[in-house]
């Protein structure tokens, strides 16, 4: 399956009338599975969403408080950033307080993904990943359906199960400025489509929003 | 997350390829079954340090990974009663900040590892966790030894925290699932503090630092701790890492919190409503008292409910998912707590068919007390209790949290074995046993969370007193 490349920024709103708070997702087109990108690809989502360590969370939920939760990645959710074969996406899926406004994240976001694109990662920050990216292949291995589900897809994607046992090794090669190539690249905003989702607002007489006190 | 829902839907599958052989006989030539084969308990080296710390170890080498976990005693139901969940603000704030490390830190620490942390408020325990590279072992316990020991809960992290966590609460005040969960816990427990499943707008706003800390002082102790590692390392090795890091914790002089004692809920059987305005679906739930892990017919209950609607094949999945589509998927539990159990029957249905789907659960509740398992179902169940309790515990951080749970309930690890032995040696008379003590409908309170004015017509002819939920 191939897409056209997309050539300019979509911006969707969304209401939902059992919603209580915003959320707003974020989807950059990737690179195929296997393509030079694809590797630093990988690494650049887990470092702006893996944990409380992430760049983005550490902007949004933290510095700048305009979020309540991050999570992402590259083919997130649909699987692990190794994963795949046709065409995926880098999702960014942020739950964010009612007080603030879809500008404040995005602003707030924007600024977290140039200033990557611009600098790119420590060789430390960049360590720091490499280890967790590690922990988490080794932790979907060790689970023997999980495991078997990995080597299939390398097998059928690749013809060969190699992928699955070198991926931990790989991971160590990307550098600093291949992220920093990556975002740049891929990362900007005429390749991505934005959805907010917010509560619909109460109609009059609906009476009270459900929920037992 | 993923992992849970990879083998959330391969057990789908499984049962549901299960399911439908039900419905064509085998072939009469096939080979019987052979034995049932329960997962053996994992070997513990258990040691205690000096300051009363309970050490657990497993050491599993394969991977090059290792999980930690370490529990105190007093979680949920130990929270104050001006303050209650003030435990799960705890979990969300002991990895904000240490005497020498600030909250980026101890994430970066923690990540540098391979780790992440992970807090979680039951009602019995708070315990904290991670998953971290096995060439990480020190680094990671020197930061999760500092949380432990030296957390200070800083004012401006408790501030965001506190903002979050309202916000989150409101959240889930959209889920119909924890509506009807906190509503099950209220009619269930009624004034007992296992009543408390998270926090109350109120209670957030009121929490400080200073509450923390407080609590904090009074439950991190090593006299009321255990240390669980699982993983590739070696016993005597990790013992002494454990050694240096916590042999310095000191036990306040001051005693342990109260135990909350043993007791049996008694709630009535009547229809608790939660109004969900809008609401197309009604989520239903039957609440009844349940043995406690290590009661006698703990495992023999698990089996009468793996019959009644604890796995696809059940006779309640069967009968309303399967033949009259009232709902994807139901399930039925057998959840224990250190004081007390509960039996919890759950079906989020169409409007339509609430009533027909409360008939339902009700006629499947009292056709196991009144019918026993025919061989076949038996066997079906207790084939699928040993084989997924397998399943669930293959990686460490899941064998870590299920000996955490044995620990809350002073439940030696050796539990673990024994549970398949029993399931495997659960007979017909058993399960007729705990489905007449634990079954009856009549012993259980429903929960509603829906369309008051379609859920209180609805269910307005089974005669049952109707009320809005506490």
């Amino acid at each position: 399956v191939e897409e056209k490349p997309q050539t300019a920024e979509r911006r969707e709103t969304e209401t939902d009338k059992l919603a209580r708070v915003p959320a707003l997702a974020i989807g950059y087109r990737m690179p195929p599975a296997r393509s030079p990108d694809a590797l630093a690809g990988a690494v650049t989502g887990e470092l702006l969403h893996n944990g409380q360590a992430s760049l983005l969370y550490q902007a949004l939920v933290k510095d700048k408080k305009v979020a309540l939760s991050v999570n992402g990645g590259l083919n997130w959710p649909l699987g692990n950033p190794f994963e795949y074969n046709g065409p995926t996406l880098m999702t960014s899926f942020i739950v964010y307080p009612p007080n603030v406004t879809e500008d404040q994240v995005l602003a707030a976001y924007d600024s977290t993904v140039k200033d990557l694109a611009a600098k790119g990662p420590s060789q430390e920050e960049l360590d720091r990943i490499v280890a967790k990216m590690r922990a988490d292949l080794y932790a979907q291995l060790e689970i023997p359906i999980n495991r078997a589900s990995a080597l299939s897809h390398a097998v059928l994607f690749t013809g060969s199960f190699d992928s699955v046992f070198t991926a931990p090794s790989d991971l160590a090669k990307v550098t600093p400025d291949q992220v920093r190539a990556f975002a740049t690249k891929y990362l900007v905003s005429t390749n991505r489509t934005i959805i907010n989702r917010v509560p619909a607002p109460a109609s009059p007489g609906a009476g009270k929003p459900g929920g037992a006190q | 997350v993923r992992f849970l829902k990879l083998v959330g839907i391969v057990m789908l599958f499984a049962s549901c390829a299960f399911a439908q052989k039900q419905q064509t006989p085998l072939p009469k030539d096939l080979p019987p079954y052979g034995p049932e084969k329960p997962l053996e308990a994992p070997s513990v080296k258990i040691a205690k340090l000096d300051n009363g710390l309970t050490v657990w170890l497993v050491s599993k080498p394969g991977f090059p990974t290792l999980s930690y976990s370490v529990s105190v005693r007093g979680g949920l139901a130990a929270d104050p009663s001006d303050r209650p969940g003030i435990s799960e603000l705890l979990s969300n704030t002991i990895d904000q900040g240490t005497k020498s490390r600030n909250a980026k830190k101890i994430a970066e620490d923690f990540q540098g590892a391979g780790g992440d942390l992970s807090a979680n408020a039951e009602k019995d325990s708070i315990e904290v966790s991670t998953t971290v590279l096995a060439a990480k072992a020190e680094p990671a316990m020197a930061v999760l030894a500092d949380i432990l020991q030296n957390a200070s809960f800083p004012d401006d992290e408790v501030a965001l925290a506190k903002s979050n966590l309202a916000d989150s609460l409101q959240q889930q005040e959209a889920d119909p699932g924890f509506l009807a969960s906190r509503a099950v816990a209220n009619v269930l427990f009624g004034k007992n503090p296992y009543h408390v499943i998270s926090p109350t707008k109120g209670s957030i706003a009121a929490s400080t630092s200073a509450d923390l800390r407080k609590i904090y002082a009074q439950r991190f102790r090593p006299d009321q701790a255990v240390f669980i590692a699982v993983g590739d390392f070696q016993n005597e090795k990790m013992l002494e890492l454990v050694k240096s890091n916590f042999g310095a914790w000191k036990s306040p002089a001051e005693s342990p919190i109260a135990e909350t004692p043993r007791f049996t809920p008694d709630p009535p059987h009547a229809v608790f409503v939660v109004e969900r305005p809008g609401s197309v679906q009604t989520t239903i739930e039957f609440a009844a008292p349940g043995p406690l892990r290590g009661d006698p017919d703990f495992e023999s209950a698990v089996v009468a409910n793996a019959i009644y609607g604890g796995t696809f094949g059940s006779r309640l999945t069967s009968n309303i998912r399967e033949e009259k589509g009232y709902t994807y998927s139901p399930r039925t539990s057998v959840n224990t707590y250190r004081a007390a159990g509960a039996l919890v029957s759950h079906a989020d249905v169409r409007n339509a068919v609430t009533a027909a789907t409360v008939n339902e659960i009700t006629y499947e509740l009292n056709r196991l007390v009144t019918t026993s398992p025919t061989p076949d179902e038996l066997s079906q169940a207790k084939r699928f209790l040993v084989g997924i309790q397998a399943i669930s515990l293959q990686s460490r951080a899941s064998v870590a949290r299920a000996l955490a749970a044995l620990w809350v309930k002073s439940l030696p690890p050796e539990e673990i074995g024994i549970y398949g032995k029993k399931v495997a040696a659960t007979t017909a008379d058993d399960v007729d046993s705990a489905a007449k003590k634990y079954f009856p409908a009549s012993r259980a309170a429903i929960v509603a969370v829906g369309e008051a004015s379609v859920v209180r017509e609805a269910l307005a002819p089974f005669g049952m007193p109707i009320q809005t939920a506490p």
